[in-house]
């Protein structure tokens, strides 16, 4: 290696550990494009960095289970496929959003401006003991859960009609092991307070799944909104 | 590469193939040390777990792993590391306060986790043993960068350095860690 390569090998080490600026991680992209040997270099240096990484494990910290992780992975991109399936081919995006939004059911107008989830948030935030759970697509919240007395209640902020020959399923997730399932079928405008499958405090999220209508679901299908418990 | 490599590198084949349980052998396999290498950095455990759920969301959507890379649990634990620093790196998000090297060194040693991991026991040894031998300057460059989340920049602020040294300080470690590491990829 050249006196002046000393340079790139350098960037290299830097990139393996995520420590250069910006501007240097981007001509160190460029340069590894053209350079087998700092290619090379930078797959030990990587490797290196994984060693590292076997350091970090004094926490003995559990990570967190599979069933909450799932939802997050497979769920969300089981969701944007079925979408994208169900969007009608030949009509435009907009035209194909209106008939979204025609199908959307938001929480029901109460007199004054007070929508059902609104007022059984309130509600719940005004007894003791009682927990609201957001359950949120991305940054969009759907529905919330409305926790008390053992029992939990699916009250929807924005759902739309399940689609034809399918059903909507409301999940407690522990914080260990697989999810329950608490009520089905649901429309998208919630649920009656079912009784709890566990108690809340062994609860890591609720999660509502989109399921075929006529069969009693074992595990969520397609998840279109998640909320994890506080504790 | 090793068996356990291959295996790997078949599950993540099948993970492309939109194969569900395979993802979940990885998970299993791996989600652990990817969330104690996130919990190490970042101070919030959810974030620390949003962190992991990126990484393995990344593996399902079946975006950037080179296969000639190097093995996937490589390429897992520099993804997760990645992500943790953007995180620390990110307006209002916690860096976790960096134990001091000695400690980190003897975490190691101490810190284990089931007992069927008596693989991933003997890498901690072993990298520990391959950092102890590394001088001390060039132990703390290494080690503020990939636990602290700092840029080389930032190290130099922070210690006093020329940048250049840092810089050099940090290849020389890493090409001593290589060497004292071995051949046990
Ligand atoms: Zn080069």
């Amino acid at each position: 290696m050249t006196g002046s390569h000393e340079r790139w090998a350098e960037l290299a080490a830097g990139h393996a550990l995520d420590a250069l600026e910006p501007a240097e991680e981007a001509e160190l992209m460029d340069h590894l494009e053209e350079c087998e040997t700092c290619r090379a270099a930078l797959r030990d240096h990587e490797f290196v960095a994984a060693q590292l990484a076997s350091l970090a494990d004094e926490e003995a910290e559990a990570p967190p289970p599979w069933s909450a992780m799932r939802t997050g992975i497979i769920g969300d991109l089981a969701e944007r496929r079925a979408a994208r399936s169900r969007r009608p081919v030949l009509l435009g995006a907009a035209a194909a959003a209106a008939v979204v939004v025609a199908a959307t059911v938001t929480a029901v107008s109460l007199g004054s401006g007070t929508s059902v989830r609104d007022q059984a948030v309130s509600a719940c935030r005004a007894q003791a003991a009682c927990h609201v759970v957001q359950l949120s697509r991305g940054s969009q919240e759907r529905a919330v859960v409305i926790v008390h007395d053992g029992t939990a209640r699916m009250v929807p902020t924005d759902m739309s009609a399940p689609t034809a020959g399918h059903v909507y399923a409301l999940w407690q997730l522990p914080r260990d092991g697989k999810p329950t399932l608490l009520a089905e079928p649901l429309s998208q405008t919630g649920s009656a307070a079912t009784p709890l499958a566990l108690p809340y405090d062994n609860t890591a999220a609720f999660a509502i799944s989109v399921e075929p209508a006529g069969a009693q679901a074992t595990a969520p299908t397609t998840v279109v909104a998640v909320g994890t418990a506080a504790t | 590469m090793s068996p356990a490599a291959l295996e790997d590198a078949a599950l993540l084949e099948r993970v492309g193939k939109g194969d569900e349980a395979a993802l979940e052998v990885l998970y299993q396999r791996y989600g652990g040390a990817c969330f104690s290498l996130a919990r190490r950095i970042i101070d919030d455990p959810q974030l620390a777990e949003d962190v992991v759920q990126q990484v393995f969301l990344a593996t399902w959507q079946g975006t950037g792993y080179d296969p000639s890379r190097g093995a996937v649990s490589t390429w897992l634990l520099s993804v997760t590391h990645h992500k943790a620093v953007d995180s620390v790196r990110r307006e209002g998000n916690r860096r976790k306060r960096l134990a001091s090297e000695q400690a980190l060194l003897e975490v190691a040693a101490t810190g284990l986790g089931p007992a069927d991991e008596t693989w991933q026991r003997l890498r901690a040894d072993r990298t520990r043993e391959a950092l102890r031998l590394l001088p001390a300057e060039q132990r703390e460059v290494l080690l503020l960068a990939y636990y602290g989340g700092y840029t080389q920049r930032e190290i130099a602020d922070m210690t006093g350095l020329p940048l250049g040294t840092v810089k050099s300080r940090t290849l020389a470690a890493m090409r001593r860690l290589r060497e004292n590491l071995g051949s046990i990829a």
